[in-house]
């Protein structure tokens, strides 16, 4: 953490301490994007991720109230931890109810836990797939969609790549580096689109 | 370790737990690094879709809807539909992946009889229907949607209430890993506001 943001952190925990409203505000406009970016990584469920989120925001801000932040500048540490905390316990929740109402018996809402992909998730995955069709074919060489395949899909070490591909460092990362600057453009064009 | 290699380790998982803690935990409110996350995992999930599914466009059905249709040709279409004889197929079965086993469900048919139901093939992927709501028509917009699913018996065997709209105007009805005893069951979609349902569309699903 630069010395910047744990300033940042350290006069956000003041100001929560202070009652300072516009300081919690400050603390969630600044660490939501984040926080929810992991719990989606998490639980692969957009609804899910959001309503964890919101009541890590109510517990983080509790516990800061009350002290119970010891060092503000691991402010960011502080909230991941509480959102993890959460998810755990919505996980266990989860498992106690399906084992009391039985398999196959209907749940409203029910979750089905970081095994599976939420709907949002197959679309996306779909859509995503097309444009990296649209990257990968406008690659130059058959070897630069080789590193591609094996690093991401057979998720292969770059150092081995670099070896059996007979390319050196810099070049790996510029292929890896001009694919993803393709695709952000292809991605900008379809969000622009929609 | 350069910020670019971290995030690649990131999100191919190649962390160890307390790395992957530090990291989250330097990248929690630095939105240049967001930025960056999030187009490599969207790169990498579409990879991994590459390398899953043979991946054929599906078409943008808002963009359809959108065009103006004029009144004869709808009415013309209508008709046909109507005096169809043979029965027609009410879902559009997306290209599966190893994980999933995704049915369309077309909310403008009519409800269909039982040689139209829609014929789901269970297997052990989890199972997802896909409806396209189009909210330009008032009576299908709404701030939320359900689905029921009913056996012969009359007994619900599935129910939610808490669908919402994608960017692009469907709904998915996540069903999981539950396996159904084979047969025909009703479905029924549903609107909700506040105070009331709506059913706004009904019919037939036969699980094999």
């Amino acid at each position: 953490m630069t010395e910047s943001e744990s300033d940042i952190a350290a006069t956000i925990v003041k100001g929560i301490l202070a009652g300072d409203t516009a300081a919690e505000l400050q603390m969630i406009e600044r660490y939501k994007r984040g926080l929810r970016f992991v719990l989606r990584r998490k639980c692969h469920d957009p609804d899910l991720a959001e309503d964890i989120s919101q009541e890590t925001w109510r517990i983080v801000i509790e516990r800061i109230r009350n002290n119970e932040l010891r060092d503000a500048t691991k402010l960011s540490a502080f909230i991941l931890q509480t959102a993890k905390n959460q998810l755990l316990m919505h996980f266990r929740k989860s498992d106690v109810k399906r084992q009391q109402t039985g398999i196959g018996e209907a749940l409203e809402s029910e979750y089905s836990g970081p095994l599976t992909q939420s709907p949002e998730d197959v679309l996306e995955r779909h859509n995503l797939g097309l444009l990296v069709q649209t990257v990968i074919k406008e690659l130059n060489t058959p070897r630069d969609r080789e590193l591609l395949h094996r690093y991401y899909i057979h998720e292969q070490d770059k150092s081995l790549i670099c070896n059996e591909l007979n390319v050196n460092a810099k070049n790996f990362d510029n292929v890896l580096y001009r694919c993803k600057q393709r695709f952000k453009t292809l991605w900008l064009a379809v969000m622009e689109d929609n | 370790m350069k910020q670019d290699e971290r995030i690649e380790r990131y999100v191919l998982g190649r962390m160890t737990p307390s790395e992957e803690a530090e990291f989250e935990a330097y990248f929690l409110s630095n939105q240049a690094c967001l930025d960056q996350l999030e187009l490599t995992e969207r790169l990498y999930k579409g990879m991994q879709a590459n390398s899953v599914d043979k991946v054929t466009p599906i078409q943008s059905k808002p963009r359809v809807w959108k065009q103006p249709i004029p009144l004869w040709a709808a009415a013309a279409a209508l008709i046909l539909v109507l005096l169809m004889p043979t029965p027609f197929n009410t879902s559009q079965r997306l290209e599966p992946n190893s994980d999933l086993n995704v049915y369309r469900l077309e909310m403008a048919n009519v409800r269909a009889s039982e040689f139209d139901a829609v014929k789901v093939t269970q297997s052990v992927s989890q199972l997802v229907f896909a409806i396209y709501v189009d909210t330009e028509i008032p009576e299908f917009d709404y701030p939320k949607y359900g689905f029921t699913l009913t056996n012969q018996k009359g007994e619900q065997v599935f129910t939610t209430s808490a669908l919402h709209l994608t960017s692009t105007s469907e709904i998915f009805i996540n069903m999981g890993l539950q396996h159904f005893e084979s047969g025909v069951y009703d479905f029924e979609v549903s609107g909700y506001n506040n105070t009331t349902k709506t059913p706004l569309h009904s019919g037939l699903i036969q699980f094999n």
